[in-house]
């Protein structure tokens, strides 16, 4: 909100300059933003926080001012004279929806003259940001910016029957609102209506129809408090906002609401001229009992860990406007202003009001927390083991968004076969998923990467995929249940080729304790070129996929060489793993190793090799260590030759050449049952 | 020079034969492969010396080490004789070229945003925080209700929020794991909750749908606010330096009473003003209160009991600040040639 400081200090002449003043103000409450010079006067732009609705008006700043500095606050004239009838003999006010107003008040002034604003007038609110109207409309702006209620003149002459109805909305009713739009109004919101229709939407805006012109005469002013959270909804569910809305909707001082009636009929009769009818109408459902709020002095400093004593604190309220209503050495009994009725409840509301005015600059930075030592989740210690072998393997890792478009759900889905979850989308329509696997969001990094022309990007990435639950088969349904699957995995892309993606996935595996543990099983996925896909299973359960990424998704995302992908159930690798270690005592005996390679038809896989002579179970057979595969000159079409070594090892002594050559004979004749021959 | 080893194992014999075979590959010129020989096979050489020993060693393992010894005897005669009478001088090595790059091994990095995290959790796991977690997709109730924003109040304008139907939606704020984690523990509690957020803003330079946060709460019996700025000005010192100055001010979160934004004297200027903050000399951190009563009595804690503090900052905006950068779109979009430069 902006304000003027000459127009605060009319209200509270403090000594101090702008820039000071608006310092002390921003360390207690109320933030001013910006200060801006105006020729003669400083502009103050304040950002207001919700909960504190009486700073949308000179008036309340002013009072802050007041109990910062001691000078005290000078409310301006709100006196007027008196020179017509009594109102009540000429209009009716009648509240047929209390609920959503709890006040409402109206004056009469009948002849005015509706003209242009006099320049002070007209200054002031074009320092503030509000449009010069005429005379009648700029005194209403004019105490709101002054006070924080909102008002609305009408003219009276077109209030049918001489009469304000506030009621809901009949359905089907509409009405044209000063700024044009056309308001299709509903049962749930609040109008004011003369005898026959809506003239405008309380609170928010006035209707064109009964908007001040230059031929109004007669002016019938209102000045009112409606409900909070109506005032929102109506507000939203039109599209209609106004200064007034801002601060109906935040809530406004009651006992003001009768104040500023008379001081804008005071200016209106300055400035406009006109005759006052005698008295206001004034419905007000139940007028304001201040709330009695208690504080203790001891809760106070055990709360903030401060000293503040307690006269100290008891004089801060006092100047905030919280008159005393009781208390004793050990506590103050306050009674809460009207200004402050939404926000001031409680004690803890109290010991922010004097700590803000104490000053929070007066806590001491010394704390007396106890030394602890938290604990660290194998979550957390496996993500940072995970990340750095990613790092140390060469890959990068990255963020990606989680909301996908359709298209982006369709590309693979390994955890899942239900559709991605949605969302309504407002600000990226068609990102409205959410994701199940971050494979497709990798291969866009890649896209975008490459259309630099960075062409190797070999990436990681542990986030959440979203899966939708599936409905619960037994058992009340828990609250969570409304909830999808979050589970975390970890997606790898590179360039490289298969082998070194598997590899960097043992590492990983390795690092979280899970050395030999992950098997390989080939499957048919469209996501993945034909034989070049595979999922991996930990104990029979599917952890992951991996492979050549496939022509229709290299096509999708314009990529003319295939990368390699793998994604990884993240918790469930750690659920199944260790970090811990435990020493294995070296050998003592020296090792005698045998390299081998034999020729086999293509289809006989490396885990068949090493399981046929894993299966002869040679007591002293350490490792079976793979080589290469060899395919070409001196190897027949259809098959391959496949090199690797025998480890042989006995614990407790040497072993001899005839043991190792016999030991190594076994293998050839295991082989040979798979039709493999050695190469020589 | 190959130690004789002072007992007699196959052990250490195997240790004595990788040194001697070492320094008799080594040997180059005719006369040092003569003196080594001397050394190793004389007749008071080194291989005598250990024969001696086999006297000394378990009966049982004799005839083996008997058998190594010999072997190795064999083994250094081989290769003291094979030496060329003249090993011809070797052709000098051509100059290092050390001006030429070098091979980089792979070095993948950590997201800039990930580090910033770590960055944060690290300071605040030494203070005896523990790390937290809770849903993305959240019940209304745990992103506003149970945080004291009910239903059409205008403090829930500034958490504009994506729905997915009508209590379920993504959390606007990591505030949501507060009133989790004190759902499912008693105090002492003294956790940190990083994630990701989402808003519905239109995304420019410093406004993402998708962003992150870094929560805090501390709950226990006699925490003050004296401690939340003792914790937050460590915090600021451990991240920013040593010479931080912190200031509260006053501010207002539902969940909260009373409220403050945290400012940290500027990092760049100390203070006199300059472009990195505005020229006010203060930056904003993060905000922070005391723990609302209401935020207790929904997770059943005895609020005159136990007191406590909470703070949340955006991980977006400390990394900026870190990074001297301007522009968080950046972050989502991972690009290499950024990446690489941290
Ligand atoms: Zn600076």
């Amino acid at each position: 909100m902006r304000m003027t400081f000459s127009w605060l200090r009319e209200l509270c002449p403090v000594t101090l300059s702008a820039e000071e003043m608006a310092r002390r103000l921003s360390l207690s409450g109320c933030l001013i933003e910006e200060i801006h010079p105006l020729p003669d006067d400083t502009l103050y732009v304040a950002e207001i926080t919700s909960n504190r609705p009486d700073l949308l008006g000179a008036v309340g700043i002013a009072r802050e001012m007041a109990a910062l500095t001691g000078v005290p606050l000078v409310l301006p004239a709100a006196d007027f004279a008196v020179d017509a009838g009594p109102i009540a003999a000429a209009a009716a006010v009648e509240v047929h929806a209390p609920e959503l107003c709890p006040r409402y008040t109206a004056r009469l002034i009948s002849g005015v003259r509706v003209g242009p604003s006099p320049d002070w007038l007209r200054r002031r609110l074009e320092a503030v940001n509000v449009r010069s109207i005429n005379n009648v409309v700029d005194v209403t702006n004019y105490v709101m910016f002054e006070c924080g209620q909102p008002l609305h003149a009408f003219d009276f002459d077109r209030l049918r029957g001489g009469k304000i109805i506030v009621r809901r909305p009949f359905e089907g009713e509409t009405l044209t609102s000063i700024d044009g739009t056309l308001c299709r109004l509903k049962p749930s919101m609040l109008v004011i209506a003369d005898a026959d229709h809506p003239v405008a939407v309380a609170g928010i805006m006035g209707g064109k129809e009964s908007e001040i012109s230059d031929a109004t005469a007669n002016v019938l002013l209102e000045s009112a408090q409606f409900e909070n959270t109506n005032i929102r909804r109506t507000s939203r569910a039109l599209g209609l906002a106004s200064d007034s809305s801002y601060r109906f909707e935040r809530g406004i001082d009651p006992v003001q609401t009768e104040w500023a009636s008379r001081r804008a009929v005071r200016l209106i009769q300055e400035v406009a001229g006109g005759r006052v009818c005698e008295g206001l109408l004034d419905f007000w459902a139940c007028p304001y009992v201040p709330r009695e709020v208690e504080l203790r002095y001891a809760r106070l400093n055990k709360v903030l860990g401060t000293a503040v004593a307690p006269d100290v604190a008891a004089a801060i309220l006092q100047r905030l406007g919280f008159a005393p209503a009781g208390g004793d050495a050990r506590r103050a009994v306050v009674r809460v202003p009207p200004w402050r009725a939404e926000d001031v409840a409680r004690e803890a509301d109290l010991i922010e009001e004097v700590i803000r005015i104490y000053g929070y600059d007066k806590i001491p930075d010394t704390g007396t927390l106890t030394a602890t030592v938290g604990r660290v989740s194998a979550f957390e210690r496996s993500l940072d083991v995970a990340r750095r072998v990613m790092i140390g393997a060469g890959y990068f890792d990255v963020v990606t968004s989680t909301f996908y478009t359709e298209a982006m759900t369709k590309v693979v889905s390994p955890w899942t076969d239900a559709p991605a979850l949605t969302f309504n989308n407002g600000v990226r329509k068609d990102e409205d998923r959410l994701r199940t696997t971050l494979l497709p969001a990798l291969l866009a990094v890649k896209r975008a990467n490459g259309a630099h022309g960075v062409l190797r990007t070999p990436l990681f990435e542990v986030s959440r995929v979203f899966l939708p639950r599936p409905p619960r088969t037994e058992g009340t349904p828990a609250r969570d249940d409304a909830l999808p699957i979050e589970r975390n995995v970890l997606a790898v892309l590179e360039e490289e080729d298969l082998l070194r993606l598997k590899g960097a996935i043992e590492s990983l595996a390795e690092a979280l304790g899970l050395a030999g543990r992950l098997r390989f099983e080939p499957i048919t996925e469209a996501f993945f070129a034909e034989g070049r896909g595979a999922q991996i299973l930990l104990d029979g359960a599917r952890v992951g996929v991996l492979g050549e990424v496939g022509p229709a998704a290299c096509a999708q995302f314009d990529l003319t060489r295939a990368p390699f992908m793998a994604e990884l159930d993240f918790e469930r690798l750690v659920a199944a793993g260790t970090l811990d270690r435990t020493y294995t005592r070296l050998p003592t005996q020296p090792a005698a190793v045998r390299d081998l390679a034999v020729i086999v038809d293509e289809a006989v896989t490396w885990e068949r090799i090493e399981g046929v002579v894993r299966a002869l179970n040679i007591a002293t057979l350490e490792r079976i260590e793979f080589f290469d595969v060899f395919r070409g000159k001196q190897v027949p079409a259809g098959r391959k030759s496949i090199a690797f070594s025998l480890t042989f090892r006995a614990p407790d002594r040497t072993l001899t050449s005839d043991e190792v050559e016999s030991a190594r004979q076994a293998c050839i004749g295991a082989l040979a049952a798979l039709g493999g021959t050695l190469r020589s | 020079m190959a130690q004789t080893p002072t007992h007699l194992t196959p052990e250490t014999l195997g240790e004595f034969r990788s040194a001697a075979l070492a320094e008799a590959q080594a040997a180059a010129t005719p006369a040092e492969v003569e003196a080594l020989r001397a050394r190793l096979l004389g007749r008071k050489g080194q291989v005598r010396d250990i024969f001696a020993l086999l006297g000394q060693a378990a009966p049982e393992q004799r005839p083996l080490l008997g058998q190594l010894l010999n072997a190795l005897r064999q083994e250094l005669e081989a290769a003291l004789v094979a030496k060329p009478a003249a090993a011809p001088a070797a052709p000098p090595r051509p100059v290092f070229d050390f001006s030429l790059p070098g091979r980089l091994p792979p070095r993948g990095r950590l997201h800039p945003i990930n580090e910033t995290i770590e960055a944060v959790k690290d300071i605040f796991k030494r203070l005896g925080f523990e790390v937290a977690v809770g849903p993305e997709v959240e019940l209304d109730y745990y992103n506003f209700e149970a945080l004291n924003i009910p239903r059409d109040h205008p403090s829930r304008d500034s958490f504009d929020t994506f729905f997915l139907h009508d209590d379920v939606l993504l959390r606007s704020q990591t505030s949501t794991v507060q009133v989790r984690v004190m759902e499912s523990r008693k105090p002492p509690i003294r956790v940190i909750a990083p994630g990701k957020v989402y808003r519905p803003d239109t995304v420019d330079a410093t406004h993402g749908f998708l962003f992150h946060q870094l929560e805090g709460l501390v709950v226990d019996e006699g925490v003050t606010m004296a401690d939340l700025k003792y914790v937050l000005l460590e915090f600021a010192r451990g991240l920013y330096g040593k010479d931080i100055r912190m200031r509260f001010r006053p501010s207002f979160f539902p969940f909260t009473e009373p409220s403050v934004e945290v400012d940290i004297s500027c990092f760049v200027c100390g203070g006199k003003g300059c472009s990195v903050c505005k020229k006010a000399g203060w930056i904003e951190i993060l905000g922070a209160g005391m723990v609302d009563p209401n935020v207790f009595r929904y997770v059943g804690y005895d609020a005159e009991r136990y007191t406590g503090f909470a703070f949340g900052m955006g991980v977006e905006r400390v990394t900026m600040r870190r990074l001297n950068l301007n522009d968080m779109r950046l972050f989502l979009e991972n690009d290499l040639r950024f990446l690489r430069q941290f």
